[in-house]
């Protein structure tokens, strides 16, 4: 076999017998031959060198490549660049397998995973196993309410609602403090007032008084001759009304009450005229109304804010001839019971105002008490006469019949220890010397142009004495004093001398 | 009435005797200080030291030194 190329040697040495056809047989080489078959030997390397034949199965322990190396098919059955490419996707700092955690959190990241989060397994949890919409008490417990026998705890809005029961719908009930701020159309039941009530036109107002109603109608049909109507009517209604609220027809004719019929008894009418058959007798009965906020005239009642009469008010009468009016026999007609003052006398045309205080078990009168003038007491009788005034100082006049009183007495002993018996403003005697005194004045006079009048009562009695009683001759009264002198003068001429008396008087005008 | 108040004038001793009315509602001292004259020294003494026996009455006397109880002030009204 002709060895072309090196593919072609055999391991065996003893097999290759030519190279490229120059025979290698023993014997028949010539030294000429020998070298052109080298030459084909290297010519054949060469073709291996520029890739015109491949290597197959080369061995080497080891390769060094300068330069870049490119395959055109795969190493070890893999296509490299490929592999290569792979490679390249993978991050820098990769070093392990992600964590169950990061593939968790990037597994969540997708939607629609059809997986539960922690916290939807945490919400799973939290319902109990047997969980179901049909359990009223869990159901409330959780804010809802059932389709049936639900209690709703707030506000309800809706835009209408229809109730198809038969029996009734309670609205909200309170008192008159306990109403909300006033919305057109609403509806309530008015605890204190005992009636339904709305608000309108920007106000409250009662629907119905009280659950009665306002007016029922009775309508009977007679019997020949029949005068007395009363009991069931035609629709099975009792006859029932107070008397003089009522309208009652006889075919459609209204008939005059005493006249035409008489209802006293609250149960029946009786015709003054019998019916004829079939004449159709109408009643119609007028229950009492109530109106809110109002107080009852015959029950009474309390008005809580001010109360403006602008006719007169009559206690007692009805034709009030004052702006209050109080007539009848009753003791204590007007009491007055408040804290001081009890009473207010205001003035329209000036600021002076005049007060009645109780203090205890004292009545005070004041005149002029803002003090803005002079604040006189007058007492008038006879129309106006006046009779009595007590002036801003304290004087006080008797003008029609003038009369002046004391403003200072003393009664007192002026021998041996000098002692007051009695007195009125005084507040000291001062013993100056043998029948000479002063008197003290507890409160001073306005001035001192009153008038001291002094009696003494002269210690002996005998023919030819003189005792007289003056104020001292040479001190002049004060408002806080005045000094009198009890002298004495014997017969014989001996001169004026003062004299102790047990008894000396003095009374003070002004 | 059992206390007297006395001070000197021109003339002698002066002796006051407070009413009853006035004891009701001032004390003696302030008696003394209403109608004791002003700027007087006065002493408060009990009635039992006022002679009874008036025969010489208008020499009473006593000693200024005595008159330790107060100044008089003349007022019109009691000091409130």
């Amino acid at each position: 076999m002709t060895k072309s190329n090196i593919t072609q040697y055999d391991n065996t040495a003893a097999n290759n017998t030519d190279v490229e056809d120059v025979p290698l047989g023993e014997n028949l080489m010539y030294p000429s031959h020998v070298n052109n078959a080298f030459r084909e030997m290297m010519a054949d390397l060469a073709d291996v060198n520029d890739g015109t034949v491949a290597l197959t199965s080369p061995s080497a322990t080891a390769l060094d490549v300068t330069n870049n190396i490119t395959v055109g098919g795969t190493v070890d059955g893999r296509d490299v660049a490929t592999d290569g490419t792979k490679l390249d996707g993978i991050e820098a700092s990769a070093t392990a397998d992600q964590t169950a955690s990061e593939i968790k959190t990037a597994y969540e990241s997708n939607s629609d995973t059809n997986e539960f989060s922690d916290a939807e397994q945490t919400k799973l949890a939290g319902i109990e196993a047997a969980a179901d919409v049909t359990d009223t008490t869990n159901v409330t417990a959780a804010g809802a309410a059932m389709l049936t026998g639900a209690t709703f705890t707030g506000s309800i809005t809706a835009t209408e609602a229809t109730f198809s029961g038969n029996t009734s719908v309670k609205l909200p009930a309170g008192t008159d403090a306990q109403r909300p701020t006033g919305v057109n159309g609403m509806l309530r039941y008015n605890s204190d007032d005992d009636q339904f009530e709305g608000y309108a036109d920007g106000a409250w107002g009662a629907i119905a008084g009280g659950g009665e109603t306002s007016l029922l109608e009775y309508n009977y049909t007679a019997t020949a001759g029949q005068t007395t109507f009363s009991g069931a009517d035609d629709n099975a209604a009792t006859l029932a009304y107070v008397a003089a609220n009522l309208i009652v027809t006889l075919n459609g004719i209204v008939l005059e009450n005493g006249t035409d019929y008489t209802a006293a008894n609250g149960t029946s009418i009786v015709l003054t005229v019998a019916a004829a058959l079939n004449d159709e007798l109408n009643i119609i009965a007028f229950s009492s109304f109530t109106v809110s906020d109002t107080v009852p005239a015959s029950t009474g009642g309390t008005f809580s804010g001010n109360v403006n009469v602008t006719g007169n008010l009559g206690v007692g009468t009805t034709s009030p001839a004052y702006q209050i009016d109080i007539q009848g026999s009753s003791t204590n007609a007007l009491r007055i019971k408040t804290s001081s003052p009890l009473l207010r006398l205001e003035d329209s045309d000036d600021n002076a105002h005049h007060t009645f205080i109780g203090s205890s078990d004292d009545l005070y009168i004041t005149s002029d008490a803002g003090n803005t003038g002079n604040g006189n007491m007058i007492f008038r009788n006879g129309g106006s006469t006046e009779r009595l005034r007590i002036e801003s100082d304290g004087g006080l006049k008797h003008l029609s019949k003038p009369a002046y009183f004391a403003r200072a007495w003393v009664n007192f002993n002026g021998t041996g220890t000098v002692s007051v018996r009695a007195s009125g403003n005084v507040s000291s005697i001062t013993d100056y010397g043998t029948g000479y005194y002063g008197v003290n004045f507890s409160a001073a006079m306005t001035d001192a142009n009153y008038a001291p009048v002094a009696m003494g009562k002269p210690t002996t009695s005998s023919y030819g004495q003189s005792f007289t009683t003056n104020t001292h001759q040479s001190h002049t009264q004060t408002t806080s004093q005045v000094r009198i002198v009890n002298s004495y003068q014997d017969d014989n001429s001996n001169g004026v001398t003062y004299r102790d008396s047990a008894y000396m008087f003095l009374a003070v005008f002004r | 009435m059992t206390q007297r108040i006395i001070y000197k004038t021109d003339e002698g001793l002066a002796v006051i005797i407070p009413s009853d009315e006035a004891l009701a509602t001032r004390t003696i001292q302030e008696i003394a200080a209403k109608d004791v004259p002003s700027g007087v020294a006065y002493k408060i003494v009990d009635v039992a030291d006022i002679p009874s026996d008036r025969t010489f009455r208008n020499a009473w006397n006593i000693a200024d030194s005595e008159l330790s109880d107060g100044v008089g002030a003349d007022r019109e009204t009691y000091e409130d």
